[in-house]
């Protein structure tokens, strides 16, 4: 057997070069990659995503022009004027008039507020009832979870619109009343949601290790619970808020909408309807407005369920 | 020392599946550990080592049985028992990637048990995080870092670091290297044997690698279908195991050695471990037991002794190969 | 047995490419397998191991990976890289089969087990009768050790326990006797007493069908049990190759030795230390340009920071690709042999 053989090919290879390397001098244990916490790890890989990037700017936009858009405009959403009404869109009026010669332009904006406002109070009413009951639900487990999970499932059995529809009758047409009618019933889903988080985090090493320090069941809710669940949470409330504002406009086509001279983006798609096929842009404008900013929340949905996946990370 | 640092005694933990039936998981198990030394605890899937740990530690109330930590009895029933126990046993867990909050930082989950009890001042808690880090072989600048940045050896040095913060007394290791990579793992129990050395530690070493178990332990416990099988000395049981379930067990280990041929002193088993829902009347073992009588499936054995600290639950204890010399194998 | 090699694999090389950049999982191995050999792939986990074995058969994604050229994979003389779409099945069908360590998501559980068997042999044998088929499949149930392998032919994989479905898997891969047979872990998530059934169940029948095989694993008690030959693998390359006694009585890298040592001799106790090996594992993402062992190697020298070794023969079939044995390397103690580091 030989002893030992040359290397054949690299000239390169000198004697000087088969001196020992001190140990300890090449870090072993290095992490090459910058630090980042989940929530920046989800931050970089949603502003990635060019096509939410887009969106988020479409959205940031539309939420500008809704807060300052009445404001600079001369004219007010309940501001009759009879002489021009019915109008096309024109250098004054650039969404028309209807029929009662208030501005389309101002009426679309003020009724983008109260959209907005509808859906997002909507989904965060849902998301807190939701996250409480799902919360208790699933952390004490057990019989009381099994009660609570099918009151549930009687109170979803019934169609959602069919309630929201009884409680606005009842409740009669109005802001707050729409606002209370959509979440009586959106917080279930969000509800179960946030228990099967609770249920699967509960389980996992970390809240048991937790627990071995000698920690109580709050510090665990908030510390590890919360964190840890959150996420589709958020990514539900995204996708909620543009079912709120087309349920909302639904709301409005039967006759159950804010009540006039209020304008919101359902009553004025209502309005609109009547007189689309004499006066098309009067449904045209609003339509296009609820289609965009659904559209915008659903991809920001899909963008942040895929950036707060931590399966996702690359 | 006149009382062993932990004491089980009798104890059991049952589990309720569906409305009637019952998963028994431990079966009335009783050992006793003394200050500085290591148990450990081996047996197949189904066996209820993981459980018993977990029991041990009140993470799930025991059924039946009692544990008594340096001669006093264990209550975990209000907070502040909780907290006093936390300073007296602490766990080690099996998955790393698990085991460690992905949303908190590293200094935060080692500072956690000082954090909610509001403990030293925020400089001190620093120090003391920094001083942790460097006992486990990790640097300062690891306390401003997330788990996932970390590899597996280095997570369950992290899992160490927040175990010793409480000052414990004894660590259950629960399969602590069972998802290691095989250089990482003597990493890691060097780290263990060095803290136990320098702390008189002492520790319930919970694995399924029986060449590793025997390395580190004084005595092993064997278990099989949530029962105690067999206790005894470490080498006594690996080579000299009396219960026919030890006898299988040991000699199917396979060993990094091409010439040790162990095929013809290798015990096959009948068939696999039943489920511990139905387990088998009388010995549980005795479906599958070369060895078993009549009465091995009607009556349950006790635990007896063999030799000396040497136990067995068996009626019929193969005590020959206590003759056999360490070859065996 | 003939000694004509049946897989030769040349300096193949794949690479991820994900979108945060090039993954090198496999960085040029070169490795011979002969028929009716048994050849052990041992390795850490991210080593490549697995990437590796998947390539034979081209079971790596290929739309976000690919083979680096020069990259050649020899079965039976003819490359897998460059086969067509219909060679490749009948290669994955008859030739060459695998075996994976989850059987779980390996059966298809909403199929017969019997009928999944049958399948593939009708697959690789679309000549035979089905009734034929089916006699083979429950031969070969019989073969690895399930009892009452008719009754079982025709039940779920459900309903079988988990050792039984491992062996399931191997009668579905076996079914077909094909040339060689690649295990990915099959055994790594098993039982202590299980492994050790099935792993004399493997022996025996690859005695009797004359297959090759390839099996993965880092357990090394595994693989000096049931390998003739044994490749070491780290970061992608093979550190070192030879047979049983070769790299457990007669090691010649110091990841070999590395391994060797953190593992507890059969009768030591805790007052002989485990000597392990510092750190952890190269990122593949940027991998050293030398020697990947470098950073924790005791023996590192500044050649190996710099340039990558050339395998280097201590026998006919035992290869180290490693620096200490050039002729400038100083000597160096083997800790294994406790003698002077030489081929």
């Amino acid at each position: 057997m030989q002893s030992k053989t040359t290397c054949e090919n690299n000239t390169n290879i000198t004697p000087d070069l088969f001196t020992f390397i001190e140990p300890g001098t090449m870090d072993a244990d290095l992490l090459t990659r910058p630090s980042l916490s989940y929530w920046k790890d989800a931050m970089r890989r949603y502003r990635k995503n060019k096509v939410a990037m887009a969106a988020t700017l479409i959205l940031a936009i539309i939420v500008l022009l809704a807060i300052f858009a009445p404001i600079l405009s001369p004219f007010t959403f309940d501001e009759n004027n009879w002489s021009i009404s019915n109008q096309g869109p024109t250098r004054e009026h650039p969404f028309g008039t209807d029929n009662l010669g208030r501005d389309l332009w101002v009426r679309c904006w003020e009724g983008a507020r109260v959209s907005l406002s509808i859906g997002v109070l909507v989904a965060l009413v849902n998301a807190t009832l939701g996250i409480l009951y799902g919360g208790i639900s699933g952390f004490v487990g057990g019989r009381t979870d099994l009660i609570m999970m099918r009151i549930c499932e009687v109170i979803g059995a019934v169609p959602q619109m069919l309630w929201v529809t009884l409680l606005v009758i009842v409740l009669k047409p109005g802001f707050l009343p729409i606002i209370l009618a959509l979440s009586a019933t959106g917080w279930i889903g969000m509800a179960r949601l946030f228990r099967g988080q609770v249920f699967s985090i509960k389980e996992s090493e970390f809240v048991m290790a937790s627990r071995c320090l000698g920690t109580g069941k709050l510090w665990i809710i908030f510390k590890h619970l919360v964190p840890n669940a959150i996420s589709p949470i958020l990514t539900s409330m995204a996708f909620a808020i543009p079912g709120a504002i087309f349920a909302e406009a639904f709301l409005s086509y039967i006759g159950l909408g804010l009540p006039l001279p209020l304008a919101s983006w359902g009553n004025l798609s209502s309005n609109g309807a009547n007189v689309f096929l004499t006066y098309p842009y009067q449904l045209i404008f609003p339509s296009i407005l609820i289609c965009i900013t659904m559209l915008c929340f659903t991809l920001i949905g899909d963008a942040l369920r895929d950036a707060l996946d931590p399966r996702m990370r690359k | 020392m006149s009382h062993p640092i932990l004491k089980v005694n009798h104890l059991s933990k049952h589990f309720r599946i569906g409305y009637h039936q019952r998963l028994v998981a431990v079966d009335d198990i009783s050992f006793s550990l003394k200050k500085g030394d290591t148990l450990g605890i081996v047996g197949e899937s189904g066996c209820g080592k993981t459980t018993l740990g977990r029991t041990i530690m009140h993470i799930y109330e025991p059924t039946e049985g009692t544990i008594e930590i340096d001669g006093q009895l264990v209550e975990a029933k209000n907070s502040k028992l909780r907290q006093e126990m936390a300073h007296k046993i602490q766990m080690v867990f099996q998955d790393p990637y698990a085991s460690l909050n992905p949303r908190m930082t590293v200094g935060d989950i080692i500072g956690e048990g000082w954090n909610y009890r509001r403990q030293y001042e925020k400089a001190e808690r620093r120090r003391r995080v920094v001083e942790l880090l460097h006992t486990v072989g990790l640097n300062e600048e690891h306390a401003s870092r997330f788990p996932h940045e970390f590899s597996g050896g280095q997570r369950q040095r992290i899992g160490i670091a927040r175990a010793l913060s409480m000052e414990p007394e004894i660590l259950i290791c629960d399969e602590p290297i069972s998802a290691l990579d095989v250089s990482i793992q003597a990493q890691v129990m060097n780290l263990l044997l060095d803290l136990q050395r320098e702390k008189n530690l002492s520790y319930l070493f919970i694995a399924h690698d029986l060449s590793m178990v025997r390395y580190i332990s004084t005595n092993i416990m064997v278990m099989y279908l949530g029962s105690e099988v067999e206790f005894g000395p470490s080498d006594q049981i690996y080579h000299n195991g009396v219960h026919p379930y030890t006898e299988a067990l040991f000699s199917a280990i396979v060993l990094p050695d091409p010439d040790c041929d162990r095929l013809s002193r290798r015990i096959m088993l009948e068939g696999e471990t039943p489920s511990p829902i139905n387990a088998p009347s009388g010995c549980k073992f005795s479906t599958r037991c070369a060895y078993a009588q009549p009465i091995c499936h009607e009556k349950k054995p006790e635990l007896t002794q063999v030799a000396d600290n040497h136990y067995c639950a068996c009626f019929f204890p193969r005590l020959e190969r206590l003759e056999l010399n360490g070859q065996s194998h | 047995m003939s000694t004509e090699s049946i897989l030769r694999i040349e300096n193949l090389r794949f690479s991820f490419m994900t979108y945060a950049g090039e993954i090198q999982a496999v960085r040029g191995i070169s490795l011979e397998v002969k028929a009716g050999e048994v050849l052990g792939l041992v390795g850490e986990s991210g080593c490549g191991k697995s990437v590796a074995c998947k390539s034979i058969l081209r079971l790596n994604p290929e739309d976000n990976g690919v083979y680096l050229p020069g990259s050649r994979i020899l079965f039976e003389g003819k490359d897998v890289l460059t086969m067509s779409e219909r060679e490749l099945l009948r290669l994955r069908a008859n030739d060459i089969r695998m075996v994976f360590q989850d059987p779980m998501t390996s059966l298809n559980p909403t199929m017969k087990v019997g009928k999944q068997i049958a399948e593939g042999i009708l697959n690789a044998f679309p000549k035979m009768k089905r009734r034929e088929a089916k006699e083979l499949a429950i031969e070969t149930l019989r073969d690895t050790g399930i009892p009452n392998a008719e009754k079982r032919y025709e039940q779920y994989p459900h309903q079988f326990s988990g050792g039984m479905r491992q062996r399931a898997m191997i009668a579905l891969a076996l079914a077909v006797k094909p040339k060689l047979l690649i295990c990915d872990e099959p055994t790594t998530a098993l039982d202590v007493t299980l492994q050790a059934q099935i792993l004399d169940m493997l022996r025996s029948l690859q005695a009797k069908y004359q297959t090759a095989i390839i099996f993965i694993t880092h357990d090394l008690g595994v693989v000096a049990n049931i390998a003739d030959h044994i490749a070491v693998m780290y970061a992608g390359k093979i550190m070192e190759y030879g047979n049983g006694q070769d790299i457990f009585y007669d090691p010649k890298h110091p990841y070999t030795w590395g391994v060797l040592q953190s593992v507890p001799p059969i009768d030591a106790d805790t007052s002989v230390p485990l000597v392990p090996i510092s750190g952890s594992p190269p990122d593949l993402f940027k991998p050293p340009i030398g020697c990947p062992f470098t950073a924790r190697c005791p023996h590192a020298m500044e050649v190996c920071r710099q340039h990558y070794p050339s395998p280097q023969q201590a026998s006919e079939r035992h290869i180290v690709t490693c620096w200490l044995y050039h002729a400038y390397a100083p000597h160096v103690i083997n800790p294994i042999t406790n003698e002077e580091a030489v081929l």
